[in-house]
């Protein structure tokens, strides 16, 4: 008689591997940020502590941390304020030069971005704007806009027209059914996208470090500043807390986002 | 309300989608824009409702043009295919949203919406709860017809709302909406490519191919009496049988076909014509030839096959290579050598040329 391993076993094996590739190498930063002492040949730190943990909440990271969030609050907004409007107009009406706009959305991506933000600082400089903090916004708004007009085209496609035109059919003006229609059947899609852009500033490291740095100092940066200077539990502490806004994402993105939202973008 | 369409045209980029429609839709009346997809029946709905404007000619709602008037202007309620109910508000904010815009006070909205639950037969109880989603399709049509039927329109504009239910719920429909239509008065528009919709629910049918209207009447008329093949052959359950008019007698590759001059729609001399006959009215008969009578074409054939289909048999009858379809609620024992007879009155003759596009179907 053969005997069976429980399925209930595989499953936890299963489970367990998968667990040990995806937080395996993230369980070192956590140590890392718990380590006091930890010198070689040790496997495992000698000494535990939340020293660095105080250490950074207490100091110069808080200021970081809040600068991105507040600079990832400004991106955020403009970009939608910005390309709500034009997504709209990309995704229900036949404009002339709809390709080219779409074309000069993509060109900067499509181009490492370090000679782009360089050629971009260049500019900048004429106008007094680096090393400030509108500077460092601008610089975001460059990807974040691709980010939402790409978003947003999708979602407001994935609204039937029909539903609009029954509002209009009863009387109902433009702006009130963009209003009263539109816009609330956008919602989940827009909050997504959003999240995308926040994510998206809050992490963007590049034109910081080129636009912003030494004076705009963002999560990113400080992380890489105390990384360079070896300082592994700050770098490491700085490392999960960036993490988290991400970890939100995945969790609302699969409440909100649907994938056609990102697939039917430059179809029709 | 009476509506007037005078020479209407209406081009997508340079490809014509309607050309000079020209009709007028008594006040009251059910008016079934019937026909193939893509003859432009659709295109003409969303003209008449503001959607398309035209490149010329005019549309009259009563004594009014409305030709390029903005589609929140002109007072027609619509329901789509696809229901076109707003997902985010519960049925009752879906009813009330064009009382809302019109101004009317909550009481009102409140009486008037009640009022129309009860027209259409929608259980009024959680309306105020319940998102359209959460009802079946048939439902859901209810909740859009109620929808436009509570703005009291001048003109009720339908662009195949049964299409996407299945057939109970659409033959249910079929009679309540047509009942709703004939109660409240409004003139409405049926855009449908179901010819069993079409004759059951209209007064009128308008029967479009290529944006050209081939033949606007009653069912009976369209059915009846088509005035081209087309019409003939797209209504019905129609046989067609290729037929030469020569040495002043029909012939059906070696038959002659004994038929009155007045079976011709369309006399062109000798050539190449198109016989018309509908299933129901062929019947086959074993043996003997019988005497011929003055108001049947008999043509010998060969019967060849008898299949189930439920509520009877569809058999399959040879004329001289031809087929013939026809339905009876016995199925054939016999099979081989038989006759075919042909009501003359039933029988309709079409020129060949002219009708080439539609034989290729």
């Amino acid at each position: 008689m053969r005997t069976t391993v429980p399925r209930f076993v595989l499953k936890a094996v299963g489970y367990a591997l998968a667990l040990f590739v995806i937080f395996g190498p993230l369980s070192s930063l956590v140590i890392w940020s718990f380590a006091e002492k930890w010198y070689w040949p040790h496997l495992f730190p000698q000494e535990y502590g939340l020293f660095y943990w105080k250490k950074v909440l207490g100091g110069s990271m808080i200021r970081s941390l809040i600068l991105s969030f507040e600079i990832g609050v400004i991106v955020t907004i403009l970009a939608l304020v910005l390309t709500v409007p034009l997504s709209y107009l990309l995704a229900r009406y036949n404009i002339p030069a709809k390709a080219i706009i779409l074309v000069v959305f993509l060109l900067p991506q499509a181009f490492p971005q370090l000679p782009v933000f360089t050629n971009t600082m260049v500019l900048m400089y004429k106008y007094d704007l680096v090393g400030t903090v509108p500077g460092v916004v601008l610089i975001h708004l460059v990807g974040a806009l691709v980010f939402s007009v790409w978003t947003l085209v999708s979602v407001f496609r994935s609204i039937p027209q029909s539903l609009e035109e029954a509002a209009i059919n009863m009387g109902a003006s433009r702006v009130r059914v963009f209003f009263t229609i539109t816009l609330p059947l956008a919602a989940p899609g827009i909050a997504a996208a959003s999240l995308l852009v926040f994510l998206y500033s809050l992490d963007e490291f590049t034109g910081s470090l080129l636009i912003g740095a030494p004076f705009v100092i963002t999560m990113p940066i400080y992380m890489y500043n105390s990384a360079m200077g070896y300082e592994m539990q700050v770098s490491s502490i700085t490392a999960l807390l960036l993490m988290l806004p991400g970890l939100l994402l995945l969790f609302l993105l699969e409440k909100y986002l649907k994938s056609e939202y990102l697939a039917s973008f430059g179809r029709g | 309300m009476e509506i007037t369409i005078e020479h209407l045209y209406k081009k997508y980029k340079d490809k014509p989608a309607l050309t000079d429609i020209n009709l007028t839709l008594p006040a009251g009346s059910f008016t079934a824009i019937l026909g193939p997809s893509g003859c432009g029946k659709t295109t003409l709905m969303r003209c008449l409702a503001g959607f398309l404007e035209v490149n010329s000619g005019t549309i009259r709602f009563g004594d009014q043009d409305v030709t390029r008037l903005p589609p929140q202007k002109r007072g027609t309620a619509m329901v789509f295919q696809n229901y076109a109910l707003w997902p985010h508000m519960t049925v009752y904010d879906n009813i009330a949203y064009g009382l809302k815009l019109r101004k009317f006070s909550k009481q009102q909205i409140e009486e008037k919406v009640y009022a129309i639950l009860k027209k259409v037969e929608l259980d009024p109880s959680d309306v105020r709860k319940r998102r359209p989603t959460e009802y079946s399709g048939g439902q859901q049509q209810r909740i859009a017809l109620a929808r436009a039927l509570v703005l009291e329109p001048k003109l009720l504009l339908m662009d195949e709302p049964l299409s996407n239910l299945d057939a109970k719920v659409r033959q249910r429909l079929r009679v309540e909406i047509r009942n709703l239509q004939k109660d409240l008065g409004i003139t409405a528009v049926y855009v449908t490519h179901d010819q069993d919709e079409a004759l059951s629910m209209a007064d009128r049918i308008v029967l479009m191919r290529n944006g050209k209207i081939e033949q606007v009447g009653t069912p009976e008329q369209l059915y009846n009496e088509p005035q081209s093949y087309f019409v003939s052959h797209f209504l019905g359950n129609s046989n067609t049988l290729e037929v030469t008019h020569r040495n002043g007698k029909l012939y059906l590759g070696e038959q002659e076909v004994a038929i009155p001059a007045e079976a011709y729609r369309e006399w062109r001399g000798e050539g190449d014509y198109l016989l018309v006959v509908r299933g129901e009215d062929i019947s086959v008969s074993f043996g003997s030839e019988p005497p011929p009578g003055p108001n049947t074409v008999t043509l010998k054939g060969i019967f060849r096959e008898s299949l189930f289909v439920g509520s009877g048999y569809r058999h399959w009858v040879q004329v001289e290579g031809q087929s013939l379809f026809f339905h009876s609620e016995e199925k054939g024992v016999e099979k081989g050598n038989c006759h075919v007879h042909l009501p003359v009155r039933k029988c309709f003759l079409f020129p060949r040329d002219g009708a080439q596009e539609d034989l290729a179907r």
